[in-house]
């Protein structure tokens, strides 16, 4: 369990990723308990999908910047490059869920990397998806 | 929550093709980032699927997501296009979507194909 504004640059009303934990450098896992002012939140007290995206978006934010740390280099800046085969479920998340996502990087080139996330919630998935982020140097 | 007259406000509706203006006082440059404000990739999508919702008459959620290219940065401040190619089939809404700088055609930001419910 690492101090996560040390590993990315997103800070709050935007900071989707409470808990983050190494496993390898092709793997991770995060957390985050979803807070009742958190952004996401809809009028129906659900998590917003693009809420979910978020959080798969700075679990892989987590990850580079844990590895570029480890390296002696800086965090930087991230954007999301494009997303793909994003499925999800019929039900979304609410106030006091802990969100729980398992994170493999499928390729890393560059400032570039691929990964592929599934996201759940009491261990039933709520996302699965890939994304391609950029990172700047 | 929604995002209309936070995030952004819709300065002209053509029915499937809206323009927009993102609003530089929204929270949300607060964190995103300190002193360097960018429109979030995953708040612009938002956007896009209150549009899309807007236009049909009901709230829409993500089923699923083909494929989104975030091509180039979203900045408060811009005024963007969005073209909505929306079909439905049995309560199914399919939606192409592609977000381009309203005054260059030329500047493609965003390019979604995505299912919505």
């Amino acid at each position: 369990m690492t101090d996560i504004p040390s590993l990315i640059p997103q800070r709050p009303p935007i900071l989707m990723v409470d808990g983050y934990f190494f496993e390898d450098e092709l793997h991770c896992q995060s957390e985050l308990t979803i807070a009742a002012d958190n952004m996401f939140l809809g009028e129906d007290s659900c998590m917003a999908e693009e809420g979910l995206l978020e959080h798969v978006a700075q679990t892989s934010a987590a990850h580079i910047g844990f590895l570029r740390k480890q390296a002696g280099e800086n965090v930087t800046l991230g954007y999301i490059g494009d997303i793909k085969k994003a499925v999800f479920d019929n039900r979304m998340p609410t106030t006091g869920d802990t969100l729980h996502t398992r994170l493999t990087v499928v390729s890393q080139v560059g400032g570039i990397t691929m990964v592929s996330a599934e996201t759940s919630v009491n261990e039933h998935v709520i996302l699965t998806c890939r994304m391609k982020l950029a990172s700047d140097n | 929550m929604t995002q209309n007259g936070t995030l952004y406000d819709i300065v002209h509706d053509g029915g499937n093709e809206v323009v927009v203006r993102l609003n530089a006082n929204h929270p949300v440059y607060q964190g995103h980032f300190p002193g360097n404000p960018i429109t979030p990739g995953v708040l612009t999508m938002q956007m896009i699927r209150e549009c899309t919702g807007r236009n049909i008459g009901r709230n829409l959620r993500f089923r699923s997501i083909k494929s989104c290219r975030l091509a180039a940065m979203v900045r408060p401040g811009d005024t963007l296009r969005l073209k909505m190619d929306i079909s439905e089939d049995n309560g199914t809404v399919k939606l192409k979507a592609t977000l381009i700088d309203a005054e260059n055609e030329e500047d493609l930001r965003l390019q979604l194909d995505a299912e919505l419910q």
